[in-house]
């Protein structure tokens, strides 16, 4: 038993979530994730339609990620001067049976404009009759070039979706704000800053955005601001980083403006956005930080490498611990790599495997500009798009870990008494009562009680 | 507001969509701005876009003003440069998006309009794609546009833009 879990990656077997025989050439692209105590769920774009050009998908398991069932798609109901994209989705981190998506609805080919549609479920998430989705106001009637929601819920029907809108000239993000579960919204304006991207994440009562900034073009910087009173009122904690994206926002193997990105955690006066770092003419993984509230800000490369690294998503799980996954070009192929940081990015380990095996790529996609990636009670949880592995189309593959920290394995309620070992097999220590006594050095050890048996890392 | 439909791999969900009117080229979008027309503007050369006008935009610190000029939408392939005429009083941001070799591409400037003609051109080989447009379809060209924005107050006589190879 000991032997073959000391073969073990960190993240487990990897799951095909778009888990049909996908047309050759067709994508899934650009997955979202949101997990509750019960259930997990992934919304994603997906090409694979043979009467239209393509529709966002929602997916959700009841069993942490080990099969999938396929819920729902949306579509606008005219297929041919109407489309979909960017797909997020949310959960309510005060009732595990709710959960929340959105996405675009893109209409005029000729002169592309687009509304947020908005999602929501009122009974069991896996079944269809429970949701409902609708326009999330303004309805401008098609009338701006909306683009790139986000969604974040938190709790008590208090909800946050931002959107970049051309609506006053130049693009800039709004955040539709809810406080009765999406039945009335109103609308702030984070006027100051030219911007198209931006996410939310939440830490005990503040609420993060990190936004590009474009307001000092050709450089790009990232602007993060917080929220006190839930999303109500916003400070500016200035530019995280601003840097040169050089000839172009593209990638030389990813045909995608990868440089505008930036993804954003919080523990406490620590933050950090990941962004595009770009190394020559490659894109690296690049992390911003701060140990101050956002007064100073660093950055630095996770694994700075001569070849192109995208779509960094990160996350945290304490004040110290702080987690970064990317898609990375390995060879002719790609895989899906995650590095972590003990020291809030002061520094990383070296990156390892969430993809259990490399696969082909489109470095040409119709949209791909993020994957999913988040931490919860001990375990990450990882779902990335546009991968062939296996097959002629590009699918949505997930895992998780399965080892954990072990102040935070003793405060998920992990128990008994332990045998210790370390990961060649050594035995530390037998019977173990009280592990919070254990002076154990830095590393992975797994933890053995009864039949049951995890890692951790000290 | 919406309905279900059964169907293979999942169930759909749709949502009623009422597109508004394209605007056509030459066309204003105003906020917290108005246009009157203008008889002034220099003589040049080039495809015009856009007739004489008069801006004033009306900016109030949080809520910047703005007017857009609306382009065409068809790709500017085989064009080099956009160039704009204006004077006026005030200090204002010009943006230009357009698509150019297949992305969609923004230049940026900082202008303090003078009593004086002033002759802006923006070399469309020299902007970055900044990460919108031909979303998630690429037989999509985004159309392009020119925004006036400004902070506070500003008065511009808009000459006219004018499209050269």
């Amino acid at each position: 038993m000991l032997i073959l879990l000391l073969t073990d990656a960190p993240f487990g077997p990897n799951v095909k979530v778009s888990n049909w025989d996908i047309s050759t050439g067709l994508d899934q692209l650009e997955v979202s994730l949101a997990k509750s105590s019960s259930w997990i769920a992934a919304h994603w774009i997906d090409t694979d339609w043979s009467g239209w050009f393509s529709a966002n998908d929602f997916a959700i398991s009841s069993d942490g990620g080990s099969t999938w069932k396929f819920v729902w798609y949306i579509r606008p109901p005219d297929t041919v001067n109407c489309w979909i994209g960017d797909p997020s989705v949310a959960s309510d981190p005060t009732n595990p049976d709710k959960f929340y998506a959105v996405g675009m609805i893109y209409c005029n080919p000729s002169d592309p404009k687009g509304e947020v549609y908005f999602c929501k479920n009122t009974g069991r998430p896996d079944t269809i009759t429970s949701w409902s989705c609708s326009i999330l106001p303004p309805n401008d009637g098609w009338a701006y070039f909306k683009d790139k929601p986000w969604i974040i819920s938190l709790g008590g029907g208090v909800l946050l979706v931002n959107y970049t809108t051309d609506k006053y000239g130049s693009y800039e993000i709004d955040i539709a704000r809810s406080t009765n579960d999406g039945s009335t919204w109103n609308t702030i304006r984070l006027s100051g800053v030219q911007s198209t991207v931006a996410y939310f994440y939440r830490d005990g009562s503040t609420v993060y955005l990190s936004q590009n900034n474009f307001n000092s073009w050709p450089n790009i910087a990232i602007r993060v601001r917080k929220s006190t009173d839930n999303g109500a009122t916003w400070t500016s904690l200035g530019d995280a980083v601003s840097f040169s994206p050089g000839s172009s926002t593209y990638c030389p193997n990813f045909n995608r403006p990868a440089k505008i990105h930036n993804h954003i955690t919080a523990q406490g006066n620590n933050i950090a956005v990941a962004f595009i770092k770009p190394n020559g003419s490659y894109c690296n993984v690049g992390v911003a930080y701060s140990t101050n509230g956002g007064s100073t800000w660093n950055n630095k490369y996770v694994a700075q490498a001569s070849i192109d690294q995208v779509l960094p998503m990160i996350a945290s799980s304490s004040p110290s611990n702080l987690y970064v996954m990317w898609q990375e070009k390995v060879g002719s192929q790609w895989a899906t790599k995650w590095a972590s940081s003990s020291n809030w990015a002061t520094t990383f380990s070296s990156p390892g495997r969430v993809s259990d095996h490399n696969y082909t790529f489109n470095q040409n996609p119709a949209g791909h500009d993020y994957n999913g990636f988040l931490y919860d009670a001990g375990n990450l949880f990882a779902i990335w798009a546009n991968d062939y592995y296996g097959d002629d189309a590009g699918a949505v593959y997930f895992t998780r870990t399965a080892y954990t920290s072990l102040e935070e394995a003793l405060d998920n309620g992990i128990a008994g008494e332990f045998d210790i070992y370390t990961v060649d097999g050594r035995v530390v220590a037998r019977n173990v009562k009280n592990l919070k006594e254990m002076h154990l050095p830095n590393g992975v050890y797994f933890l053995k009680t009864g039949t049951r048996v995890i890692k951790v890392v000290r | 507001m919406f309905w279900l439909i059964a169907f293979g791999k999942g169930a759909a969900i749709t949502v009623p969509v009422t597109p508004a009117p394209d605007k056509k080229p030459g066309e204003w979008r105003t906020y917290n701005s108005t246009i009157s027309p203008a008889s002034e503007s220099p003589k040049i050369e080039g495809i015009r876009w856009g007739s004489p006008v008069i801006i004033n935009l009306s900016g109030k610190g949080e809520d910047p003003a703005s007017a857009t000029l609306t382009g065409r939408g068809e790709d500017l392939k085989g064009f080099s440069n956009i160039t704009v005429y204006i004077k006026g009083n005030g200090n204002v941001k010009f943006n230009l998006y357009y698509t150019y070799d297949g992305k969609y591409m923004m230049l940026s400037r900082d202008i303090t309009a003078s009593e004086s003609w002033q002759e802006i051109v923006f070399n469309l080989s020299e902007g970055l794609e900044f990460g919108l447009g031909m979303p998630n379809r690429p037989d999509v060209i985004m159309p392009y546009k020119l925004v006036i924005s400004s902070e506070g107050n500003a008065v511009i006589n808009f000459g006219g833009a004018y499209i050269r190879r």
